[in-house]
């Protein structure tokens, strides 16, 4: 039973730190433009397409099977390819409404979302289903012994989990202490004041996107080698996740994010084991979470309550 | 709004007994204190004026009046009944006000504005709003009528079909006030209602607000233009830091050397003499 | 409006400069229009492929054989030569008011007739050979009729662009109400004729897509050529003046659709699904448009209503082994679905804006997660419930022909009826709802909350109630939905269909029942018209989500009163003054 549980939460935690690191770029982006980036789930899925792609049409085959030098190169292709794509996305898209009453990106950023899962579908060959992605990490599990069995980790999910704790270490040093971390959290605090100290906000927007989108395109490469396949639809799915784990760690907060990711995966891993209907009924529990979070504490476990305007 | 008003300076109308009172009013914000324990009344048929530097609290006092903060601690009753802590339950019970920063409804027309304030005082269901019956046109013509004496009244006839985005700064002020007028008050509260105005339009909206009082609604204040205040209240009231410093007649306000020197910050007889440039300088 | 408008004679409108590099065109603009129109009607004339493509010859003798019958010019071409002759026309008439603008509609349509099908036959022919020369053969008609359009639109633009032409003095009531009839009995015409053009999607005709497309940008241009004209202006001001009649009029030539070139039973159940979809959207429209909420979930409701009409049907997979009567069913459905309705609105006491559209999107996604396992037995889960019976009245089932005396009805057009007056039963509940205490309060709303709080409106039960009508009616929609179908899964019900909902009720127009009945029609008719695109049509509609609102946040038809929640707030008057009724009312007082 113990070993159940543990199984479970060690589950949990593996879905969570993905979840979390792509929450990390659904946290900044809103933190700054106040823009629920729907497509964001697609540049995460987008990166594991950049991935495949470098390892199907550009690695020699000599590396594919050395994980060392296979996986540096996917996750730099995977990571590239997100940030190509967010930053075409805020240019083109969402720069243009900057201005624009809240609706109007919200549902630019609706579709932007489906044409970018589309392009993929269309685009891509062989997109259509799903395609085999490369394991390229030390296979197998850790079978850690505890009291009645043993609790299995897979090794690329130990990968998933360590690397999500040192990029958020590494992107929270970052905004707390870079001159241009610093120039975020002016501007995200406000825009105006931050033009007239002469940050300019546009740069700071295109970097936001650029870190979010990195974080979400390593996750998407992470993800696939994990799972050992990619899919279009993805995106869409560990997009709403990673949107829910934001508003419960309060959106904005960074550490806030990856404690909602794990959260999230807990939920999910715990959900399905323990709570009636089984795993088929798992997302249903996390948007019953999400919709919890949203009527009961809207600024999440980090945030800070929304005044009225008046 | 039946009736012509002849005289608009008219003999300050009988001030009658309480309808609004605060008791202790106080507001805390985390460790910002926006409001310390403000106390008044206001009578019927009376215009009190709020002044104060920027900050001082001003406008928070009205957001608790008007429900829409629920005050730390202190009560605010209409005729002696607590008021409720929602802004539409306190519409209903008579209080109406208008927006430091216009908010109108700016998609919508000047009419349909002043019809969204008949909305407490309309009697029409859901399955009337569905079916249009005879009970619902006679609502609706009751309505737009009404609608039509209060453009009037403020002066805004033409601009009845107009969107209120479209109308002139002065005028968007004015149909601010209309719409609040709409819900029938008894006491209304006008934050700044002169900010971004000339001399003749505040002057016109002084005239205005006395015949607001005329027809029996008394009127809260909030102002900067000291002038227009001093020559407008029955009663000022000085908001300092969240504090009430001063209460009394414009003269008595007027001559206080703690108002001069909290409000400005300097020695009264300078202060005197900027008033007074100030007031020469439109 | 009517205050303003005293005269509603022609006013002469100023007429704007030629912008920039143009304005050294302006002495010759007559000589360019002029031109244009003439380069149109050579064109047209002329032969479009010079050789018989591979799905075979392209439409309207395009490819040399026109030499048959010279003068017999149809379909894409006849529109040309229509276009091209009136641009002649127009060249020299000065008197006629908007003469610039009109010109100009008649230029864009010229260029998206040319483009439409130079392209198809560029890209089914293989080249640009296919409409240049080759094999020793030349057809220039596509190049020299996009010529004619581009010197037309130099033309109208040199001659420089005046406002649009207003005209219309109220003639009598009588006379308005005839001339209204001959107006409402053309539009029944054209929407047959939309529909049917191009025919049944590319498996009866390999060129249907270009047909219809081409159709459509010439319908554009007119439309738009109207419109300048003022005439759409003006037979909406008669339609606003007579309402009632409209209404009535509206109603029953929707309903002669059946007898139009629409009446198989194919475009039957095309016309079916687009009512289906029309109802919904302008219940969604009462919460989007009206209230200002966006509501992620939405078709969630239509599932609702569809389910439980499935589960009271008598199909073998119903929960219930009760079958009540389909008017007893709609009901229920609708009460369902509303009730879900508040249940899921209830946030809205508690949560606003981006956040509540999120709310709104968990919801539609544990529809779909509970209905596709089946929940409660009453979704059947991944294999639907299969085998509802149709509506069935007297005797006879809705889904079969009906002969009435010598009038055949084809099968389908029953359904077709039902669809009709249930949109136009939704049409009249959003209509007198939005003109009511109940409907500004909506509207106040979504202005402004705290403001529309202060005037003493309980937003929260306000609000709940937005959602619960909007609910109701896609509930009474699902009913139809499931009989007429024939089958209820959950796959009919994910967010991609509350998405297209929502670019329905945007494309149309926020806040109008016109805008989204025809953003609903756009968004799934074309998708009929255009398999040949079918795999791209999502990546195309995302990409359209996104031009839409960067380039017509308010629609295809967008309020007249008020602009909508999306449009740009506090602009000041866009030079070209396109942006119609707002500036030019402020001009005008």
């Amino acid at each position: 039973m113990l070993s159940t549980l543990l199984s479970q939460i060690v589950n949990g935690l593996v879905t969570g730190a993905l979840i979390g690191l792509i929450a990390l770029g659904y946290t900044m982006v809103y933190g700054i433009i106040q823009l629920i980036n729907f497509a964001h789930g697609e540049i995460f899925m987008v990166g594991s397409y950049g991935g495949l792609a470098m390892f199907t049409y550009l690695m020699p085959t000599a590396i594919q099977n050395q994980w060392y030098f296979a996986l540096p190169l996917l996750l730099i292709a995977g990571a590239a390819v997100s940030v190509a794509v967010a930053v075409l996305m805020e240019r083109f898209a969402y720069r243009p409404l900057r201005n624009a009453p809240r609706l109007a990106p919200l549902i630019t950023a609706l579709g932007v979302s489906v044409a970018l899962q589309e392009a993929v579908r269309v685009f891509y060959p062989g997109a259509t289903a799903a395609l085999p992605f490369p394991k390229a990490f030390v296979e197998g599990t850790w079978e850690i012994p505890v009291p009645g069995g043993t609790v299995p980790l897979r090794w690329t999910g130990l990968l998933i989990i360590v690397t999500a704790l040192v990029l958020t270490f590494a992107l929270n040093t970052f905004v707390n202490n870079s001159r241009m971390g610093r120039a975020m959290r002016a501007t995200s605090q406000d825009r105006d004041v931050a033009r007239l100290m002469g940050i300019d906000p546009d740069r700071v927007i295109v970097l936001t996107f650029v870190l979010g989108a990195a974080l979400a395109g390593v996750a998407g490469v992470l993800n696939g080698v994990d799972l050992g396949f990619t899919n279009i639809d993805l995106g869409f799915q560990n997009g709403i996740f990673a949107f829910t784990a934001a508003v419960l760690g309060g959106i904005g907060s960074i550490k806030g994010a990856v404690a909602g990711g794990f959260a999230i995966g807990l939920v999910k891993a715990l959900g399905g084991q323990y709570l009636p209907g089984g795993t088929a009924y798992d997302y249903v529990w996390i948007f019953v979470v999400l919709i919890a979070v949203l009527v009961f504490r809207p600024q999440g476990f980090f945030g800070e309550t929304e005044r009225v305007r008046a | 709004m039946s009736g012509k008003h002849a005289a608009p300076e008219a003999p300050r109308a009988a001030i009658g007994q309480s309808i609004l009172s605060a008791e202790g009013v106080t507001m805390q914000f985390g460790g910002l204190r926006a409001l310390n324990d403000v106390s008044f009344g206001l009578s019927e048929g009376e215009i009190i004026g709020l002044i104060g530097p920027n900050g001082a609290g001003k406008t928070t006092f009205f957001n608790c009046l008007t429900g829409l903060y629920a005050p730390t601690s202190g009560s605010v009753a209409l005729r002696g009944t607590p008021l409720p802590q929602d802004p539409a339950k306190v519409t209903d019970r008579g209080i109406a006000r208008t927006f430091q920063n216009i908010r109108l409804f700016p998609s919508m027309t000047a009419e349909e504005n002043v019809l969204v304030g008949r909305h407490v005082r309309m009697k029409q269901g859901p399955l009337s709003s569905l079916l249009h019956g005879p009970a619902f046109k006679r609502s609706e013509a009751e309505a737009r009528s009404r609608t039509a004496e209060l453009l009037e009244f403020v002066g805004l006839s033409r601009f009845s079909d107009e969107l209120a985005r479209n109308l002139p700064y002065g005028d968007q002020r004015r149909l601010e006030i209309a719409r609040a007028l709409a819900t029938e008050p008894s006491v209304l509260l006008l934050d700044e209602p002169t900010a971004g105005m000339n001399a003749q339009e505040t002057e016109a909206t002084r005239q205005l607000i006395f015949k607001i009082r005329d027809l029996g609604t008394s009127v809260v204040v909030i102002e900067h233009d000291t002038k227009f205040i001093f020559t407008l209240c029955d009663r000022v009231l000085v908001l300092v830091q969240g504090e009430l410093l001063v209460e009394g007649t414009p003269d008595e306000v007027r001559g206080d050397p703690r108002v001069v020197e909290a409000y400005l910050g300097a020695p009264p007889d300078e202060v005197e003499h900027q008033i007074h440039a100030a007031e020469e300088t439109p | 409006m009517t205050a303003i408008e005293k005269d509603p004679v022609v006013e002469p409108a100023a007429v704007e400069a030629p912008r920039g590099r143009l304005a050294g065109l302006a002495p010759y603009a007559t000589a360019l229009r002029a031109a244009g129109g003439l380069l149109t009607v050579v064109g047209a004339y002329l032969p479009w492929a010079t050789f018989v493509l591979n799905d075979g010859p392209y439409p309207e003798k395009a490819t040399l054989e026109f030499f048959t019958a010279p003068l017999g010019v149809s379909g894409f071409r006849l529109h040309l030569l229509v276009f091209g002759i009136a641009a002649i026309v127009l060249a020299f008439v000065p008197a006629v008011p908007a003469r610039g603008r009109i010109l100009r509609a008649l230029g864009w349509g010229v260029v998206a007739v040319s483009v439409v099908n130079g392209m198809y036959i560029t890209t089914q022919g293989g080249g640009f050979g296919a409409i240049t020369a080759a094999d020793g053969a030349v057809a220039f008609g596509a190049i020299v009729a996009l010529i004619g359009g581009a010197v037309l639109l130099v033309g109208a633009f040199a001659g420089g662009l005046e406002g649009h032409a207003r005209w219309g003095r109220p003639l009598g009531r009588f006379v308005e109400w005839a001339l209204l009839l001959v107006i409402y009995a053309l539009l029944l015409l054209l929407v047959a004729a939309v529909l049917t053009s191009g025919g049944q999607g590319s498996v009866a005709n390999p060129y249907s897509g270009a047909v219809f497309l081409s159709f459509l940008g010439a319908l554009g241009g007119l439309l738009a050529a109207l419109h300048s004209a003022g005439v759409v202006t003006w037979v909406t001001g008669m339609s606003e003046r007579h309402r009632a009649y409209s209404a009535i009029v509206l109603l029953a030539v929707a309903l002669l659709l059946p007898l139009t070139a629409a009446g198989t039973q194919y475009w039957m159940t095309v016309a079916a699904n687009i009512g289906v979809y029309a109802a919904t959207a302008i219940g969604l429209n009462i919460v989007v448009g009206l209230a200002g909420l966006l509501d992620l979930g939405y078709v969630a409701f239509l599932g609702i209503g569809a389910v439980v009409a499935a589960n009271f049907s008598g199909a073998t997979a119903a929960r219930f082994d009760i079958v009540l009567p389909f008017p007893l069913v709609m009901v229920i459905s609708a009460v369902v679905a509303g009730i879900f309705g508040a249940i899921v609105g209830s946030p809205t006491l508690r949560v606003r804006g981006d956040y509540l559209a999120i709310v709104t999107l968990a919801f539609g996604e544990i529809f779909v997660r509970s209905s596709q396992n089946n929940i409660g037995g009453l979704t059947g889960g991944s294999n639907a419930i299969p085998g509802i019976p149709p509506v069935t009245a007297f005797g006879q089932p809705f889904n079969e022909s009906l002969t009435i005396g010598s009038v055949e009805l084809p099968a389908g057009a029953l359904y077709y009826f039902l669809i009709v007056v249930i949109v136009a039963a939704v049409m009249a509940v959003f209509g007198n709802l939005k003109n009511s205490r109940l409907g500004r309060a909506w509207i106040a709303i979504r202005e402004d909350e705290d403001a529309a709080r202060a005037m003493g409106i309980r937003t929260g039960p306000v609000k709940i109630l937005a959602f619960m009508i909007g609910a109701t009616l896609a509930g009474l929609a699902g009913a139809f939905f499931a009989h007429k179908t024939g089958t209820v899964s959950y796959e009919s019900f994910r967010f991609l269909e509350s998405v297209t909902l929502l670019a329905a009720v945007i494309l149309g127009g926020m806040g109008t029942i016109p805008g989204a009945v025809l953003g609903a029609s756009i968004l799934f008719v074309l998708p009929e018209k255009l398999r040949e695109f079918a795999d791209y049509r999502l990546l195309i509609f995302g990409i359209a989500l996104v031009l839409i609102m960067r380039f017509r946040p308010q629609g295809l038809v967008p309020d007249a009163h008020r602009r909508a929640e999306l449009a740009p707030q506090s602009e000041p008057p866009p030079p070209d003054g396109s942006t119609g009724p707002a500036a030019a009312k402020v001009a005008a007082s």
